[in-house]
């Protein structure tokens, strides 16, 4: 199997960019998409920013100089998306948690998840309301197991905010339990 | 001594994890956090097959189109500069013909076609030319209305 950088070696040299770029998009398109769907919770919305993170990592792939790791560089793309579609929707006024819970249990019930319980509600709410950055690091360090060097550059920040940012949501979270 | 950090720091950082995890666990609970997980993934098992190639799709498409506009502005540029030299050389010529008839002097016109102008014109040889007054300086319009006043006057007499 051809490493990512390999692949993206193959991409900036030739002329037939596609057998490339199909690989790297088929090998890491579901970790984007899943990333993008914790934080906006809509398939349909995580479904366009995910077609728009793929269509900047063609336009841009070319000058990717591998500094980073291509999953660090790819998350970071996937984070401004997700930052800039998730602030356009505050201005316009659409951003709703209860939207976001219906379609949240909507896709439960549709997989045939037993109803969702009170304590289920209860997380999704509660990480519903965490500010967009701490909810991004909560997300990329809880299911994607990433260290804090690589949820840094990711965020733009140093590892000790990234740290900071993590345990603050896990705080506000303790916070909404006590309170619900 | 150094093999040792190494493989240290992977385990510290899984230990780590592990507290981290815990914390979030202990607030919800293992098994509501995994079906919150779950519920993300939930999609049909052909969709990522179906948005690999709507990708591909939107990139070969955005690829053509682009293509297109350089093809049908390179095609404006070439029709309007061709338009541009046709009527550029088409205005040099013109003003050169019109130059190059300022310029004919009366020693220059043929002795035969001032002949025929002149029994074309016959009532020029009845002007009195030695009465006529007029300046040299004058306008050529200027000269011509004073031989047609001349000439009437001579008529009337």
């Amino acid at each position: 199997m051809q490493s990512d950088q390999a692949l993206i070696i193959e991409f900036q040299a030739s002329s037939n960019k596609e057998a490339p770029y199909t690989i790297l998009l088929k090998r890491h398109q579901q970790k984007v998409y899943y990333q993008i769907k914790r934080m906006v919770s809509n398939h349909m919305d995580a479904d366009d920013i995910a077609q728009q993170v793929w269509i900047k990592v063609w336009n841009k792939l070319d000058g990717f100089k591998m500094e980073s790791e291509f999953t660090t560089w790819i998350f970071r793309i996937a984070y401004n998306e997700t930052i800039n579609f998730l602030q356009k929707q505050q201005k316009i006024g659409d951003h709703n948690v209860s939207d976001e819970l219906i379609d949240y249990e909507q896709a439960a019930s549709s997989t045939d998840h037993p109803k969702s319980s009170q304590i289920q509600i209860t997380l999704d709410t509660a990480i519903q309301q965490l500010p967009e950055k701490q909810r991004f690091v909560f997300m990329l360090r809880y299911f994607e197991e990433m260290n804090y060097e690589k949820i840094a550059s990711i965020t733009g920040t140093t590892v000790g905010g990234a740290k900071a940012n993590y345990h603050q949501a896990i705080k506000k979270m303790e916070e909404f339990v006590k309170h619900a | 001594m150094e093999g040792q950090n190494n493989t240290m720091q992977p385990m510290d950082n899984d230990i780590i994890l592990n507290e981290d995890k815990a914390q979030v666990e202990a607030l919800f609970g293992k098994k509501a956090l995994t079906h919150f997980e779950e519920a993300q993934q939930a999609t049909s098992d052909a969709f990522f097959d179906i948005q690999a190639a709507q990708i591909l799709a939107g990139l070969k498409k955005k690829g053509k189109a682009k293509i297109y506009t350089i093809g049908s502005f390179r095609q404006l540029a070439i029709a309007a500069s061709f338009i541009i030299f046709i009527a550029a050389t088409y205005i040099f010529i013109q003003s050169k013909k019109q130059d190059a008839m300022a310029k004919v002097t009366i020693e220059e016109i043929p002795t035969e076609e001032i002949n025929n102008y002149l029994v074309s014109n016959d009532w020029l040889n009845e002007l009195d030319w030695e009465n006529t007054t007029l300046k040299e300086d004058l306008p050529i319009d200027a000269w011509n209305n004073a031989l047609i006043k001349d000439s009437n006057k001579n008529e009337k007499n």
